[in-house]
């Protein structure tokens, strides 16, 4: 796991609830904390920290995943706003993660190991998006989907017909758009 | 001295051992800030990382456009070999590079004298039984990289049991070798060594490096190997065009003799024989009369093989003066058909005066011969200078003309458009005009509407080398 998602995580918690809270949630999950963005490391940390963070707030690892993924999006639409500006909503702008999001991913952070999504084409409204991935971690997609909806202004319905947590081969998220009233 | 040590002591312990409770806010700063540190000095490490890799793709970067632009340029195989030998040498820092050529049959490694030796004296034994040892196929590290055809690594040559040099590295101090071969294709034609002074790990990427330097070795290779091959293809085309140039000088010229006996003969026949009757004079004229077209056909095609076998070197030529000499010798031809010669300012060019003299010759016969019945005949001659040391000259006549598709076949030899008796001639004649233009380095095309004329355009260089060429 690349240190820029232990970056935006570090940001969202002290700036949702103080510095200590940071601190606290290092301690219990006793990780020293020195993450940079371009270093490598154990995605066990991260699996740590929202454990840390999940009992904390005694809310499920799943909500915590989402919560910080959702965060993270205005950040990084904030420091990257070339790959948000071309488009208008949020479905054609997904459809740009595995051909131009990630590879630049790539060539900002060497060695990342980024999800390859599969599409589905559907109707107009509706995204089909396939997700497989070691780390199971579906529930970040569907944070960072929310925060690109709620950046381009949009509500989204996300159900996920199938789940690795489930014991499925893949994750499968079924995107409904809808322009916000 | 006591003081000193004391001093020492104390400053050591009072922050390590200080018994004073930190205040746990503080105590939390310092963590922070030491989180902070920690992060910042990994951050450091990782630009100074990639820093570093970007030198070393640049270098090597460098290193294969280097290779690249010595191969595009060399002139020998030779010479791109020891660019790759010396750069291969400062890439690395490695003392010791040298190159095999594979045999004709592929499967052994001769040594040649090329070499990277950064202290001559130090490796001189090296040197010395290298270039004595050839290495067949998968014997020692050369004939390993020639059986697998591609780069091989040994991290301690004096350690390894497939290297027959092993005594002499280890007296000199050789330790880690690498070979790569030049490869065309699948073939190996070659095969490049280096050695360092001390026992080294592979490194993949700089193997990866080797195996494209070898590509691009290979690609020299190929080139010359068609450069050869053509040279050698060229070669043998002249000698077989020479060959039969002889030839036919020779067969036209001894042909001359039995025929001037038949001529001579037949002369006597009709003279001497008053025996004949009609029918055996007219068998005797007719035979006379082939025997006349048979002396024309020998000399024609004897002029044709003068124009290389007899060719004389190239001089300054006034055309126009040429031009002068051919309508004095044409004077009665133009008479007789009432033609109209034009000539335009023609210029002065190295030729051969003689065949030059021969090319307007034919080319102004022919468009007063094939004038059309009802129109006197008009010929043009005009020049332009093409720029890049050409000249056109261009003879254009009002005469029969000839259809588009037989723009090309007219220059052939012996070929006639027309029957012998609406035209004489043998059909040499343009084959004559080619011959002369090529010898001169230029061309000669044609250009015709039927009952309308004909345009022949000659190039020509103004000026030859100065040695003058023999086709």
């Amino acid at each position: 796991m690349k240190g820029i998602v232990f970056n935006l995580l570090e940001h969202i918690v002290r700036r949702e609830h103080g510095e200590d809270a940071w601190d606290g949630l290092l301690d219990s999950a006793k990780l020293d904390g020195a993450y940079t963005s371009l270093g490598s490391y154990p995605d066990a940390d991260l699996f740590k920290l929202v454990g840390a963070a999940s009992a904390a707030l005694k809310l499920p690892a799943d909500t915590v995943v989402r919560w910080f993924a959702r965060n993270a999006l205005p950040l990084l639409a904030n420091k990257y706003p070339q790959f948000f500006q071309p488009h208008k909503s949020t479905r054609p702008f997904l459809l740009t993660l595995n051909d131009i999001i990630h590879p630049e991913v790539r060539k900002i952070y060497p060695g990342a190991d980024v999800p390859v999504f599969d599409f589905e084409a559907s109707a107009d409204d509706v995204l089909v998006m396939g997700y497989r991935s070691p780390r199971k971690l579906c529930a970040f997609a569907e944070g960072l989907i929310e925060g690109a909806a709620a950046h381009y202004g949009e509500e989204v319905t996300i159900e996920q017909p199938r789940c690795m947590h489930r014991g499925d081969e893949k994750c499968v998220l079924r995107i409904t758009f809808r322009k916000q009233q | 001295m006591n003081g000193i040590l004391q001093l020492a002591q104390t400053e050591n312990k009072i922050p390590v051992d200080s018994p004073v409770a930190v205040d746990p806010a503080v105590s939390l700063l310092q963590r922070r800030l030491d989180r902070e540190r920690k992060t910042r000095a990994e951050a450091e490490a990782i630009t100074e990382k990639v820093t570093r890799e970007l030198y070393e793709k640049q270098r090597e970067l460098l290193l294969l456009q280097t290779i690249a632009a010595a191969s595009n340029e060399a002139q020998t195989v030779e010479s791109a070999m020891q660019t790759a030998l010396d750069r291969v040498c400062a890439h690395t820092g490695w003392p010791v590079g040298h190159v095999y050529l594979a045999s004709a049959e592929g499967d052994e490694l001769i040594p040649t004298t090329l070499w990277h030796l950064e202290k001559p004296e130090q490796f001189e034994t090296f040197r010395r039984v290298t270039e004595k040892t050839r290495f067949p196929n998968g014997v020692g590290l050369p004939g390993r990289v020639l059986a697998a055809g591609r780069p091989i690594w040994v991290v301690d040559v004096t350690k390894d049991d497939n290297f027959p040099r092993a005594k002499q590295a280890l007296d000199i101090g050789v330790r880690a070798g690498f070979g790569f071969p030049v490869l065309v294709g699948r073939e190996v034609v070659a095969v490049l060594e280096f050695y360092s002074p001390i026992p080294l790990e592979p490194s993949e990427p700089l193997l990866l490096m080797m195996a494209h330097i070898g590509t691009q070795l290979g690609r020299v290779v190929e080139r010359k190997r068609a450069e050869e091959s053509l040279k050698r293809f060229a070669a043998k085309l002249e000698s077989n065009n020479r060959e039969l140039q002889d030839f036919a000088y020779v067969a036209s010229h001894d042909l001359q003799e039995p025929l001037r006996k038949v001529q001579a003969f037949g002369e006597r026949l009709k003279t001497r024989c008053t025996t004949l009757n009609d029918e055996g004079r007219d068998y005797l004229n007719r035979m006379q009369n082939a025997a006349a077209r048979m002396q024309v056909l020998i000399n024609d095609l004897l002029s044709l093989s003068r124009i290389t076998t007899k060719a004389q070197p190239f001089c300054p030529v006034d055309l126009k003066q040429v031009v002068r000499e051919v309508l004095s010798d044409l004077e009665v031809r133009i008479e007789q058909t009432e033609g109209r010669i034009e000539i335009g300012d023609l210029p002065t060019l190295d030729a051969d005066p003689l065949q030059m003299r021969q090319l307007f010759q034919n080319l102004i016969g022919n468009a007063l011969k094939f004038h059309r019945k009802d129109t006197k005949p008009v010929v043009t001659l005009s020049a332009n200078n093409l720029g890049n040391g050409l000249c056109e000259i261009k003879v254009q006549d009002n005469g029969i003309g000839f259809e588009e598709k037989y723009a090309e076949k007219i220059f052939a030899v012996f070929q006639r458009l027309h029957g012998r008796n609406e035209y004489e001639g043998t059909g040499v004649g343009l084959a004559i005009c080619r011959k002369i233009a090529e010898r001169h380095g230029g061309t000669i095309t044609a250009k015709g509407t039927p009952g309308q004329g004909a345009t022949f355009r000659i190039t020509l260089p103004v000026q030859q080398s100065r040695k003058g060429s023999t086709l």
